[in-house]
């Protein structure tokens, strides 16, 4: 698995228009940013449905990117914990924390897991195209979605990192860790751009 | 008869930014059509920034202090852009995963030409020749970042080759391959040579040089200390710049 995971399969998902597919996504995280938190159920059943149209696995997505679930996680085990008073759902008072907390969760999941859907079933060099077919000047359009790639990258190299000082003894250290990584990934930066540059790449031509 | 001139320095000089020393030090070369130049000298001797001299990369992209001129067919490269410069001199950096970056090795390869403005199409086919150059074709349609590294190295070499320019730059090409493929690229380079083109690398390994370069430059400090046919390679000084020479056991004959 590459790119931010990038999936490459045959489905709706992944064949539909780079542009309208970005749109759909613009306007359906829209919806459920604007929509009462009582539809947070409905979205979220759309994102799963989505996922099974994309023929991707949906738990196998989650299980392999678990730090990406305490963006959901963390907001709502919070709401569980500390909001006071009831709500009454279906002729029942259920504690206010509860009901919401777990609302809260199911919307910030498909608020984040739909865009990953995205990512999944685009390929990046799509992406930059799509952009530009919205007016995002080619320079930008090109730093989004070489920054997509390197995600893959970053996470590689993170593994190697930890994996390398884990063979001299270190314990888990975000410090230690972060410091090569960013390294690497300014050298990255650094020869991609050179070698852009000598493969006669015009950032600024149309 | 002296073959046709296609890259000339004239005391080039180069400090990188905010340092004092230089990294290229009044240096002057001339490299001619058909030539495989090898550069060859210590860890931090310059040869990966006289290099990035070659093509504009310095001090167009790289910045610090540049004097010098450097001639491309006769044009002053500070006066041409990169997508003229690209059309003459294509380089391959030292670490592949530093420059690869599309989703396919076809379309990886096929990058530079885009940017011609060529058609995708016609792109498309001039890289799948290119690949298939380098031995990679049943891997035209993988994801280059899953690759080996020697494959990823594959890839970036066939990305110059795609450019189907005059010079060629490679910056330590094989230091992740095997001695296979090692021997392979080097063929393929030479192959290059062969045809007129100009392969510039600069290279550690003084065997790959000994069997297939035509001229051996060696740097010392950003400074052309001796610049000659292989024979240089014996020479006593290799070794005194803690070099290896090419032993006669580990490198096998000339072809
Ligand atoms: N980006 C940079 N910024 C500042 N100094 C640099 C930079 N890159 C190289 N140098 C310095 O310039 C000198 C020459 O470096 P260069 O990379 O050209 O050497 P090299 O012969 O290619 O070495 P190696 O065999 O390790 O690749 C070194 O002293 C190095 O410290
Ligand atoms: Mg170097």
């Amino acid at each position: 698995m590459g790119m931010l995971g990038y999936q490459r399969k045959k489905s709706i998902v992944h064949s539909l228009d780079v542009r309208l597919k970005l749109a759909l996504l613009a306007l359906f995280m829209l919806a459920q940013v604007f929509a009462p938190l009582s539809f947070a159920p409905l979205f979220f059943a759309i994102t799963l449905a989505l996922y099974s149209f994309a023929r991707i696995d949906f738990l196998e997505v989650v299980k392999s990117r678990k730090a990406l679930l305490l963006l959901p996680l963390i907001p709502s085990l919070l709401r569980l914990l500390f909001e006071k008073g009831s709500v009454a759902v279906a002729g029942m008072l259920l504690p206010a924390g509860m009901v919401n907390g777990t609302l809260n969760l199911v919307f910030l999941c498909s608020l984040v897991y739909t865009p990953l859907l995205f990512a999944l079933t685009t390929a990046p060099s799509q992406i930059s195209g799509a952009l530009r077919f919205y007016g995002m000047p080619k320079r930008w359009a090109f730093i989004f979605s070489i920054a997509f790639v390197s995600v893959a990258y970053i996470r590689k190299k993170a593994e190697r990192t930890l994996a390398a000082q884990r063979a001299r003894g270190c314990r888990r250290n975000a410090l230690a860790l972060m410091l090569p990584v960013l390294h690497t990934c300014f050298r990255r930066a650094r020869t991609l751009s050179l070698s852009m540059a000598s493969r006669g790449f015009d950032a600024d031509a149309a | 008869m002296a073959k046709k001139e296609v890259l000339r320095l004239e005391n080039v000089s180069f400090s990188y930014a905010g340092k004092k020393e230089k990294a290229v030090d009044g240096t002057s070369l001339v490299f001619r059509e058909g030539e495989f130049a090898g550069i060859i000298g210590a860890v931090g001797s310059g040869k990966s920034t006289l290099l990035y001299c070659c093509n504009g990369l310095v001090p167009k992209e790289i910045r610090g202090k540049f004097a010098g001129t450097v001639r491309l067919f006769g044009k002053d490269v500070a006066k041409i852009g990169f997508p003229e410069i690209s059309r003459e001199a294509s380089m391959v950096f030292q670490d592949p995963n530093d420059q690869i970056f599309n989703l396919t090795v076809e379309e990886e390869v096929a990058f530079g030409l885009l940017n011609r403005g060529m058609a995708r199409e016609e792109a498309l086919a001039a890289a799948r020749k290119a690949v298939a150059r380098v031995g990679l074709s049943e891997k035209l349609h993988d994801d280059p970042s899953e690759l080996s590294a020697g494959q990823k190295q594959k890839v970036a070499i066939a990305c110059a080759l795609a450019a189907d320019s005059k010079i060629i730059l490679l910056d330590e090409p094989v230091s992740s391959l095997d001695w296979r493929s090692s021997q392979e690229v080097y063929a393929i380079l030479s192959g290059l040579a062969h045809e007129g083109k100009t392969v510039i690398a600069t290279e550690q390994d003084t065997c790959l040089l000994s069997r297939h370069a035509t001229r051996i430059i060696v740097i010392d400090g950003g400074k052309v200390v001796k610049d000659g046919g292989v024979e240089v390679l014996s020479s006593s000084l290799i070794e005194k710049l803690g070099l290896r020479p090419p032993g006669p056991m580990s490198c096998g004959a000339r072809k």
